[in-house]
């Protein structure tokens, strides 16, 4: 029994179910037996996959930030809405703190993960700053579950809905530059997960 | 594939690294983080962030979230109020969707929650394949409910005129903190304890 390597081993995150890792082919995944989780992906060139689309993902998120995400027009005078500009808002209404949550919820945190990522991806690159890497990984995984970008968007439909028949509405630059960030979040978030960068983190830092 | 390890294992919730459980706190062998702590303050923490969001639950849903401003005229909205008022003006999907996201799933959060809770101290019926997949579907569908408040924040950003405009409620704030607290309920919420249930059935079995 004491005989497995624990790095040979890993637990599906569902339902926690024990298996033993076995070499894949690239590409492929593994599914628990118990419950059809996918337990993990065989990327062959994880570390360049991963840098290129966590700066694609920064890209966009740039875009999604500084235009208008939708504008709407009453009675010929405009209003837009943009990410930061939701936090001004509410400032001003003095709703501190609804404030600070919805900022930090659909801003600062969507922000810091991807810069975080990024980081990440550099460093692994160049096979450098062993711990620095270990402290923004788990950085990462703190972070994750407070990321509610993808809400958002529901939100922001929901809204336009309501305001049809009151307003004339028009979407900006940045609500497809919103779109294209969560689609590639989501992927970086679901397809490279965060198990299979740590099990990268293993391979490149495990002679020094 | 499958392991037969009957020893006690645990995977790390920061990396997923796999772990020796020593009953104990654990700090991961490869994130260095400390993964676990005492289980009986994990169990007082998530009862203590769960007794406090279904506390919250009642000043998020009793007090008007939306303050839509007329002229001199000021209307107050409730959540239960704007998703009837949706549905009476033929906007089926989105009232559904509301009613899901700020009705439905915070209610089904807290039994799930609470049951997850009551079932580690008494025995239940239920696997404890099936109590880890109700563990993780709360964790999935908690963030969802941020759907209203982020809905309030969007229209008070756009609707700002001076004869109309659309002030946040103090139920957005409450209901804000609602769904901070189930998610950090949930977060502390110790899967150990569901293991622990378990090799309790097979030592008996």
């Amino acid at each position: 029994m004491k005989e497995v390597p624990l790095d040979k081993l890993i637990i599906c995150s569902e339902c926690h179910t024990v298996h033993r890792k076995i070499r894949l082919k690239n590409a492929k995944k593994a599914y628990c037996d118990e419950c059809e989780n996918v337990l993990y992906y065989q990327h062959n060139n994880l570390k360049e996959k991963a840098l290129a689309i966590s700066l694609a993902t920064l890209i966009t998120f740039l875009t999604a930030s500084f235009y208008a995400i939708v504008k709407i027009e009453i009675n010929g005078v405009w209003h837009s809405l943009s990410l930061p500009f939701v936090f001004v808002t509410l400032f001003k209404e003095e709703f501190f703190l609804v404030g600070l949550i919805v900022s930090f919820l659909i801003f600062v945190i969507p922000m810091l993960y991807v810069v975080i990522y990024v980081f990440v991806m550099i460093l692994m690159n160049y096979k450098t700053g062993k711990e620095t890497v270990r402290t923004l990984l788990v950085t990462l995984a703190m972070l994750r579950p407070w990321n509610m970008i993808e809400i958002f968007l529901i939100s922001i439909l929901v809204a336009l809905v309501k305001l049809i028949g009151y307003a004339e509405i028009e979407f900006g630059v940045s609500f497809w530059g919103l779109i294209a960030f969560i689609l590639l979040d989501i992927y970086l978030t679901k397809a490279i997960r965060l198990a299979d960068l740590w099990d990268l983190w293993d391979e490149i830092y495990r002679q020094k | 594939m499958k392991s037969t390890v009957k020893s006690k294992l645990i995977a790390c919730p920061v990396c997923d690294a796999v772990n020796y459980d020593t009953g104990a706190e654990v700090v991961c062998r490869r994130c260095r983080h400390r993964v676990y702590h005492e289980q009986a303050k994990s169990y007082a923490r998530s009862w203590a962030f769960l007794i406090t969001a279904m506390i919250l639950y009642f000043p998020a849903n009793l007090y008007p979230i939306l303050i839509t401003r007329q002229l001199s005229h000021t209307q107050g909205n409730t959540i239960i109020g704007g998703i009837i008022s949706l549905w009476e003006h033929g906007s089926y999907p989105i009232a559904l969707i509301i009613l899901f996201a700020s009705v439905f799933v915070p209610i089904v959060k807290f039994i799930m929650l609470l049951y997850l809770l009551i079932a580690v101290k008494i025995d239940t019926e239920a696997s404890k394949v099936d109590k880890h997949k109700l563990f993780y579907i709360t964790e999935i569908i908690g963030p969802w409910s941020m759907v209203d408040v982020f809905v309030v924040a969007i229209l008070a950003t756009l609707v700002q005129y001076t004869y109309v405009s659309i002030i946040p409620g103090v139920a957005s704030t409450a209901f804000a903190l609602m769904v901070i607290f189930t998610m950090l309920a949930a977060h502390s919420f110790d899967t150990r304890m569901i293991l622990h249930n378990r090799s309790e059935e097979e030592k008996e079995a």
